[in-house]
């Protein structure tokens, strides 16, 4: 499955580069995304944050999502996150995610369909998420959150913690799990954000079922997929992002 | 003994239509209804008509009548019992209205209950009571074709007066729809389980109706003053509108449209013809205009920007071959030549608006979900779930034979579960001319019964098929899907 194919010529002209600024950590930045981005005359919008790290693991699901580009790349990203932005600000605010590694204590994953609530700080540091997306979706975030508990308790729909332990076997290389792309398994937390914006009626990455979504699938519907929102009389996605971590592959270029 | 029958049927969004029968009558008395323990009365007035199955001016025993009222609102359970004075049993019935649309993905999803070609003589599972008993509530039934097999039993030879070949139709119907007053495993429960909607196939009348097949007698062609072909086909069509139509006002399709599936039932057998060539050979011409309406609206919401998924259901399939021998065997929908190409042109002028179109149907005794890509937009724009049959019609010789090899098959390994089904067929390379090409396909034999889960999932809807082998005791159920329909 390849998700950059379109019929549109050029990029989403919402989506823009927005340079990282000297030492800026992550949480700065976003919140300088999330003020250009900010929409007085529609408040009705919400946030997905997309994350690409430097280490292994990011390298191993970056590797993972590179069969959805059609340069076969690694994708910029690792994960994804719903931003739960807090009424005092952007340094107080949250993400809502399912991450590979549960915690260990509070409530049993199955209870919450892997799904953890982590502060924005968590993602500061430039140096390990060097790339970083805010995709900002016409849908409140009091409607998307209203999805939430459905989700969590909604296992029998998507089993986002059957998506957890595919990627950690991929990732760790137990037992020649194959890439779990191939057989439309995608990451869980993009798993819960196309769930989450599906129920309120907004589709992340057209065509793809709900389980197969990952963060590169998100990056190609919203920067090469506009149209099919305005199409369907939906504001397209906008955007900022940072993406100045590549690996070095250079052939082609 | 008389006998009161009531079951739902497939009507508007806002009412529940109830088709009510009473056997065994001469002058029917009133019906009347109560709808949660309150005498109420339909809101509208069709009122009772004689099952013809007799000729006209003899003395009718049989009648039928379709009744509507306003629903409680969306989804809601109503409790319904009708009552026809004294000498019946009142019937009692629970019916849930129709959804206003259908639901988010997390919140449930609406069901149709998908099912064709029931042989009464070969229902060892009683498909009644199995359906009754499936541990799901569908929201609509489509019962897609072969209801009753009137050329079945094979050697069975049908009168030749109208008078008798008319009330031999009516009690095989009456077999099939009032067995649980007679007891039998058959229909009758199947058909209470929610709001119907039937289509005929060739059974309804023969096999390869409406070609003569030269070893059954009274198919052969013998024009009747009102343009049938013959009195059989004459008897069959009254007996079909009768039982499982209903009411005095009938049309060959039917429209019902949940938000954002647009659904259209199309009769293509009652009016077939024997010109393969003829512009109308399939349906006649309101039918054709009802799917070229269908077929508009849903562009028009595509332009606006209201993405909407087509459903589509006739007694037969489109991804199948068309056949050599279409007289003698069994003529295909793409057998009918010219008006198959206005169905293509017109599925495919859908696909090109990258509007995604669900086909329903029976027929083929096997199963299948296949896919098709829209050759010209080059994406799969077009699903089709077969579900057939119910319980599989008797074919002296073939049968015997099967049995035969299976049994030298289990010499050398495992007896086949449905030694008598045929195996699923592959879909062709293409349909239409290249307008289609079929691109996955997942197949299974045996006595089936589906359920098609739909769920709205952002602007677009996720489709499951579970298929439930009819067997007793109940076997695992397979699954086919998820399926995305996204209109691009």
């Amino acid at each position: 499955m390849l998700a950059k194919y379109t019929t549109v010529s050029k990029s989403n002209p919402e989506i823009q580069k927005l340079r990282r600024k000297g030492k800026e950590d992550n949480v700065k930045w976003i919140d300088r995304a999330i003020n250009e981005l900010a929409d007085k005359k529609n408040t009705d919008q919400s946030y997905v944050l997309l994350l690409g790290a430097t280490d292994t693991l990011g390298w191993r699901l970056r590797l993972g999502q590179s069969h959805l580009r059609f340069d076969m790349l690694p994708s910029y990203w690792s994960t994804s996150a719903f931003l739960k932005v807090s009424p005092k600000g952007i340094a107080q605010s949250s993400i809502l995610h399912v991450p590979l590694f549960q915690p260990e204590t509070g409530m049993f994953a199955s209870e919450r369909n892997g799904v953890v609530e982590t502060p924005l700080q968590h993602l500061e540091d430039p140096d390990h998420w060097k790339n970083i997306a805010v995709i900002a979706l016409p849908k409140s975030q009091k409607e998307v959150l209203s999805k939430l508990d459905q989700f969590e308790k909604g296992r029998a729909y998507v089993d986002a913690l059957e998506n957890v332990l595919r990627w950690l076997a991929f990732s760790w290389g137990v037992a020649r799990t194959p890439n779990p792309i191939h057989d439309g398994i995608g990451l869980p937390s993009a798993c819960m954000l196309e769930t989450l914006y599906a129920s309120a009626g907004l589709d992340l990455t057209p065509g793809l079922e709900t389980r197969a979504s990952s963060p590169e699938a998100i990056w190609a519907t919203a920067m090469f997929w506009y149209d099919y929102y305005t199409k369907n009389n939906v504001q397209p996605p906008k955007g900022r992002y940072w993406t100045p971590h590549e690996y070095k592959i250079e052939d082609g270029k | 003994m008389a006998y009161l029958m009531a079951r739902p049927v497939l009507g508007a969004l806002d009412e529940i239509k109830l088709w009510v029968g009473m056997f065994g009558v001469a002058q029917p008395p009133a019906v009347e209804f109560t709808v949660d323990g309150a005498p109420c009365l339909p809101a509208t007035v069709d009122g009772l008509h004689p099952i013809r199955d007799r000729q006209r001016g003899k003395g009718y025993l049989n009648y039928q009548g379709l009744f509507t009222f306003k629903t409680r609102g969306a989804g809601c359970e109503h409790h319904i019992v009708v009552r026809a004075g004294g000498s019946f049993e009142p019937c009692t019935l629970r019916v849930f209205s129709l959804p206003a649309k259908v639901p988010q993905k997390m919140e449930g999803s609406f069901k149709i209950l998908l099912s064709s070609c029931y042989c009464t003589e070969t229902d060892e599972a009683d498909v009644g009571r199995f359906i009754q008993r499936l541990p799901i509530r569908p929201d609509i039934a489509l019962f897609a074709g072969d209801q009753v097999y009137l050329d079945q039993l094979p050697f069975e030879t049908l009168p030749t007066t109208e008078d008798e070949l008319r009330q031999v139709i009516s009690s095989k119907y009456q077999r099939n729809w009032t067995s649980a007053f007679t007891n039998v495993a058959s229909l009758q429960s199947a058909l209470a389980k929610a709001p119907a909607v039937c289509l005929p196939d060739d059974h309804e009348f023969w096999n390869n109706y409406p070609w003569p097949q030269f070893w059954k007698r009274g198919t052969q062609t013998a024009p009747t003053p009102g343009g049938g072909v013959n009195i059989w086909a004459d008897a069959a069509l009254e007996m079909f509108q009768d039982y499982q139509v209903g009411g005095s006002a009938q049309k060959p399709w039917l429209r019902v449209d949940i938000e954002p599936l647009f659904m259209l039932f199309l009769d293509t057998r009652s009016y077939r013809k024997q010109d393969f060539d003829d512009p109308f050979g399939l349906m006649p011409e309101e039918a054709e205009q009802a799917f070229k309406h269908w077929a508009s609206e849903l562009i028009d919401c595509q332009k606006q920007g209201i993405p909407r998924i087509g459903v589509l259901s006739t007694g037969q399939a489109l991804l199948v071959k068309t056949p050599f021998f279409d007289e003698m065997g069994d003529a295909e929908l793409s057998s009918y030549k010219k008006q198959f190409k206005v169905i293509i042109e017109t599925l495919e002028r859908l696909g090109q608006h990258g509007i995604q179109v669900v086909f329903l149907t029976g027929d083929v005794h096997w199963s299948r979900v296949a896919q098709a890509t829209c050759v010209k937009r080059g994406q799969i724009t077009l699903t089709e779930v077969i579900c057939s049959p119910m319980s599989l019609l008797v074919t002296p010789g073939a049968d015997q034979v099967a049995r035969l090899k299976d049994h030298l098959g289990s010499i050398f390994g495992e007896r086949k579960r449905w030694p008598l089904h045929p195996e699923v067929e592959l879909a062709p390379a293409y349909i239409g001319e290249k307008s289609f090409r079929p691109v996955g396909q997942k197949g299974w034999s045996g006595n089936q019964v589906a359920v098609l889960e739909f769920s709205c999932l952002g602007l677009g809807v996720e489709l499951n098929v579970t298929y439930h082998p009819v067997t007793a005791p109940a076997s695992p159920a397979t699954k086919a899907g998820p399926f995305t329909l996204l209109n691009t």
